[in-house]
């Protein structure tokens, strides 16, 4: 079914292998020389999280960088030594580790029973339906979170015609984190299942029909052929998101949050925003994405390893 | 999209449509509501008085912003920036997934290992300035295009499903004595349809909704990308008064403009690339069987 | 595959045709200032001293006019554009490229293309702190020679205490202030109030009370319409302060205060607990709108203008909209507003004026026309042409009744975003020819007059701590600072814990986070320059 990773014998030398090869290199450089320019060389600048940055220090801010003096690690010790960091670092984990959790299964699960579904027309409808609110900026979409969860708003109305108590949704504590998880999954579910469609749909029709044959029902189907098929775009999935875990989701908690929740909200990037309002200080800013860098980093290199023992299959 | 025998109306595909069909409802509504507004006049707007359809409908908002000569100028920079920005990355997210797809590219562990690394390394706003500002492109609409244009993930979606694909047919058509490249344009690339509009798309909606590009390495009017112009309208709104209770910039909160005009301004920058998705849903589909070359 | 490269070749063709067409507009560095057209010194409207200078030697003043690079602040709109545009080009004589700011990060964009060497030919309306920074590293070409060969007009527009906060110790001149009018310098206070907390006429008036003037008025209004209703009575932003309450309890709109002969912050001065007390006490009670915290600007009116509270801070240019939305809401009210709140009936209200420095013009080292920088700025800010650019033509545009002014339609609607063009004149002068925007549509108008009838009742005072905001450590502190303060008041009202506590709490965190560094910079600050200000 699917083409098994070769072992290779050196029987030929590089030299060999390139000359009959060489279009392959070729196709890659473009993108080589792209992601040089324009990804590389300025990967020099991480040495400002090292740095004291002034940019007038030498004739142009590009040779400042180099001028500038260094001060080790004054910056990072700026953070992460402050008392609200930790609270910033623990509420970043736990969201980032909840949106996984809850919302990372949804748009396969999505993908896989909007398939089943027998009209085409009501699949490639609903696809183009629920994709909508990626599109909306959070600024907007806060704006009617807030309307909907206040406590005069229709949630709490109908919360309360039950006869429950009003919930503060969006200044409690124990249920912000609920709301931000949510509102994250209903935004992002819709355009995060395309990735599962085109999987889906690149799926070798002649399994289905043998399963078919041999009398397999639709779960089973699912089971042993859709999500085996799909495993490759999962684990993919899967690692990066895993690797962006610092990432608990800036735009849409600064756009949603307010000081009655920073216990529970407050993550790395709201806080540094806050300790650097009208300050230039881009060094923080450095050293803080050089930490984030570093545990994606790690994150992605031991998931990979992971997911090849366990499932065979991986980024590389 | 699946050729399936026919199944008998079972319960399960009741709730499934029920669910499913919930779903698209709530995904629905906020926009349903968006759009209201941009159609409405302005005191049911302020008053809250709008859900899901228009209060004293109008259609002088939207017109208003279709006008407007700065909607028209930035619209236009993200179409540009948008078509050719995708054009190129595919062009690069292409022949670079294609080689690393093939495990027994010599070297290919460093190269994903480069690629890999870049994804999760960025430098900042100060070093990817001076880059552009030391290429001549600040100012520029190349600024637009160069900035955010080779996605890492996106490549590795791209090697993903090459990799996926089964050797039979290339090495049938390596056989021939078709070089790779001919291999990748005429044989693997018209197999991958799904996964190169899936790309397509993602980079398309990059593209548009990218305003950071804009807020670095753009001071003229006329090059302000759509999503900048879009979001400094929203944030005019939020950002009247500073944390002292008074207010910023008199001049500004006086003129500041309607929500109907803020909403009508989502709902134009917003509809183009919606319509992209429909245009590319029809190659979600297998370009050719690949069942065709057994063994 | 042919027909994708085709697409693709046409596509960069298209592209390079209009990317051709659009690139005509570069920042300095790339392209040299081209004369573009030699348009003859027309100096219509030159004051005598001008024409004095107009020696036949000078060729500035005579020469062929370059075209301009000018880097302004953010505009949500094309400057180019706009109809001013074409006023000041005819007026000065020169062309302008305008380039633009961004909205966030301003000032770290600005040190940017600065230090990088894009060139622009003068920098208007730069932030005091932008200024300061590019003048500290030494970017920034002293104005004096400038000023005193062209600058004529700007001289006579700026006071001195203004002029001294943008002049180092060695006399350079490194910026031209822009001097905040919030009020007149002097004369009659009429026009200073702008803002308060408005109140439904119609619930006003089905309560059988009066519009408050103080603070226990205040609570009695609300008060009586949470008991009635059982509705919220105040809603407002997610803002801590407000400052209409806050003026009962001895402060206002101003950050500092002379307590007991030191100049402190807010947080320090004794009125601050009992504000917070009170406020707290409207929260626990509901009158005040419990999700205020979660308040958007669009929220809280919302709930003002669907008839749910009864009263919702606003300024004067918000009446139309709000009216509006009272008829869509089927609600058939006016509104009637409460300025600052006066502590209870014996006492008079206090008002603050503003005074300072909201913005600053500068020329930069890299500006290739330094010379047509400055006479094209002194051009706008002869008193004339700035009335020319601001607000048009008496009879066309304008027109004076009693020494007010007020604008003509349709042809004001030419001028709305005028301001961003002028140059500089003095302060009072400025301030009434603004009032003509004051009276835009009459629903303004009224409101504005209504807050301002009763301004001979109140005490008014000038405040001057913007003049401060270029000190580092100011610049470093404030912006954080504030913030972290207001979310603290905010998280103290919803807590309802001791407001002592409570304030010690916030002065505490203050001092941590920088107050100390803030406090001292401002108090050396005032005791320099607080004779002055008599």
């Amino acid at each position: 079914m699917k083409g098994k990773k070769k072992t290779y014998k050196r029987k030929e030398t590089f030299g060999q292998y390139f000359k009959k090869n060489y279009d392959l290199y070729l196709l890659l450089l473009p993108s080589l020389v792209f992601v040089i320019i324009f990804n590389i060389i300025p990967l020099y600048g991480i040495t400002l999280a090292f740095k004291d940055y002034n940019m007038f220090a030498a004739e142009t801010p590009w040779k400042s960088i180099g001028a500038s003096e260094w001060v080790g690690f004054k910056y990072f010790i700026n953070v992460f030594g402050r008392p609200d960091f930790k609270r910033a670092l623990a509420n970043t984990l736990i969201i980032s580790t909840y949106k996984i959790i809850f919302n990372f299964p949804l748009p396969i699960i999505f993908a896989i029973f909007l398939n089943e579904v027998k009209s085409i027309k009501f699949q490639k409808g609903l696809q183009l339906i629920v994709y909508l609110p990626h599109f909306l900026s959070w600024a907007v979409v806060a704006g009617i979170f807030v309307t909907l969860l206040s406590s005069t708003g229709v949630v709490n109305t109908f919360l309360e015609s039950l006869g429950f108590e009003k919930v503060k949704f969006m200044m409690d504590n124990s249920v912000f984190r609920k709301v931000l998880v949510f509102s994250d999954a209903w935004k992002e579910v819709g355009w995060s299942s395309i990735i599962y469609f085109a999987a889906i749909a690149g799926l070798d029709q002649e399994c289905y029909e043998s399963a078919i044959v041999d009398g397999a029902n639709r779960f089973q189907q699912m089971w042993y052929i859709t999500i085996p098929g799909l495993l490759p775009t999962i684990v993919l999935m899967l690692i990066i998101r895993i690797g962006n875990i610092m990432d608990a989701g800036f735009s849409q908690i600064f756009a949603m949050y307010n000081p009655t929740v920073y216990e529970s909200a407050d993550i790395i990037g709201t806080y540094v925003y806050r300790m650097g309002l009208g300050k230039m200080d881009f060094c923080t800013g450095t050293a803080v994405g050089l930490f984030n860098s570093l545990i994606g980093l790690i994150l992605v290199l031991s998931s990979n390893r992971v997911a090849k023992r366990l499932t065979g299959k991986s980024i590389w | 999209m699946k050729t399936r025998k026919k199944d008998r109306v079972s319960v399960f595909m009741i709730i499934n449509v029920f669910f499913l069909s919930l779903f698209g409802l709530i995904t629905l509504l906020p926009f349903m509501h968006v759009i209201a507004k941009a159609f409405s006049g302005e005191g049911p707007v302020i008053a809250g008085l709008v859900t899901f359809w228009p209060k004293q409908f109008q259609i002088d908002t939207v017109l208003y912003v279709l006008k407007k000569p700065e909607f028209l100028d930035s619209f236009r920079v993200t179409v540009i920036v948008t078509i050719v920005g995708t054009a190129i990355a595919m062009f690069l997210t292409v022949t670079a997934a294609y080689p690393l797809s093939k495990p027994s590219l010599r070297g290919r562990k460093i190269f994903l290992y480069i690629f890999v690394f870049i994804m999760l390394f960025h430098a900042g706003m100060v070093p990817n300035y001076l880059l552009f500002r030391s290429l001549r492109l600040t100012n520029t609409i190349w600024a637009l295009i160069f900035s955010g244009t080779f996605s890492v993930f996106n490549m590795f979606v791209v090697k993903n499903y090459f990799e996926s694909l089964p050797d039979s047919v290339e090495e049938a058509a390596k056989i021939d004595g078709a070089s790779n490249a001919y291999i990748l344009v005429k044989v693997v690339l018209p197999m991958s349809t799904p996964v190169l509009a899936t790309v397509t798309l993602f980079y398309g909606v990059a593209f548009w909704n990218n305003y950071m590009s804009g807020v670095l390495y753009i001071t003229d009017a006329s090059l302000k990308p759509l999503q900048q112009y879009l979001y400094d309208l929203i944030n005019e709104a939020l950002n009247l008064f500073d944390e002292t209770g008074n207010i910023r910039d008199m001049d500004k909160a006086m003129n500041l403009t309607g929500e109907s005009v803020r909403s009508a301004t989502i709902v134009v920058s917003t509809f183009p690339i919606l319509l992209l998705y429909p245009f590319l849903q029809k190659y979600f589909v297998k370009g050719i069987t690949i069942g065709s070359v057994k063994g | 595959m042919k027909r994708l490269l085709s697409v693709l070749l046409a596509a960069v063709l298209v592209f390079s045709l209009v990317a051709c067409s659009g690139n005509n507009k570069k920042s300095g560095s790339e392209t040299d200032s081209s004369s573009g057209g030699s348009i003859e010194t027309k100096n219509e409207t030159t004051t005598t001293q001008e024409s004095k200078q107009e020696s036949q030697e000078d060729p500035f003043l005579t020469g062929e006019k370059p075209e301009l690079n000018i880097l302004t602040f953010y505009t949500g709109y094309n400057m180019e554009e706009q109809p001013s545009y074409k006023v000041v080009e005819e007026m000065t004589g020169y062309k302008v490229h305008w380039f633009n700011l961004p909205q966030e990060n301003a000032d770290e964009k600005l040190l940017l293309e600065i230090a990088g060497g894009t060139s622009y030919d003068i920098l208007i309306r730069m932030s005091p702190n932008q200024a300061n920074q590019l003048f500290v590293q030494n970017a920034l070409l002293d104005l004096k020679p400038y000023l005193e060969k062209y600058g004529q007009n700007v001289y006579n527009a700026v006071s001195d205490v203004a002029w001294s906060s943008v002049t180092d110790q060695n006399g350079v001149i490194y910026g031209i202030p822009h001097e905040a009018f919030e009020g007149p310098k002097s004369g009659s206070n009429y026009g200073i109030l702008k803002g308060g907390i408005g109140f439904n006429t119609a619930y006003l008036e089905e309560l059988g009370m009066d519009i408050p003037k103080n603070l226990d008025d205040f609570y009695n209004v609300l008060k009586a319409y949470k008991e009635k209703t059982g509705k919220p009575a105040l809603t407002q932003n997610a803002i801590g302060w407000n400052n209409y309450i806050l003026a009962a309890f001895g402060m206002g709109d101003p950050s500092w205060y002379e307590v007991d002969g030191e100049f402190v912050h807010r947080i320090k001065h004794p009125g601050t607990v009992q504000y917070l007390a009170f406020m707290q006490k409207l929260y626990k009670e509901g009158l005040l709108d419990n999700d205020f915290p979660i308040n958007t600007a669009q929220t809280a009116k919302e709930k003002f203008t669907n008839g749910t509270c009864i009263a919702y801070p606003l300024m004067f240019w918000d009446i139309d909209g709000i009216y509006s939305a009272f008829e869509a809401a089927g609600i058939n009210a006016k509104v009637k507003v409460a300025t600052y709140l006066a502590p209870d009936a014996n006492t008079d209200p206090v008002v603050y004026i503003k005074e300072g420095i909201t913005h600053v013009t500068c020329i930069p080292k890299t500006s290739k026309n330094p010379e047509h920088a400055m006479i094209y700025f002194n051009t706008i800010s002869d008193v004339e042409n700035f009335k020319k650019i601001y607000i048009g033509e008496e009879g066309v545009s304008f027109e004076i009744k009693d020494g007010n002014y007020y604008p003509i339609f349709p042809a004001f609607s030419d001028f709305t975003n005028a301001d961003k063009f002028t140059g500089i004149i003095p302060v009072d002068n400025a301030f009434t020819m603004w009032q003509a925007r004051v009276r835009k549509t009459e629903a303004m108008a009224e409101m504005y007059e209504q807050m301002n009838s009763r301004v001979d009742e109140y005490k008014v005072y000038h405040y001057y701590e913007s003049y401060a905001s270029s000190l580092e450590a100011v610049q470093n502190n404030q912006a954080s600072l504030d913030k972290l303060v207001n979310d603290m008041m905010i998280q103290a009202i919803v807590s309802g814990e001791d407001p002592q506590t409570a304030i010690n709490n916030i002065t505490e965190e203050w001092y941590k986070s920088g107050g100390t560094e803030y406090e001292a910079a401002m108090q050396a600050w005032y005791k320099e320059n607080k004779d002055k200000f008599k």
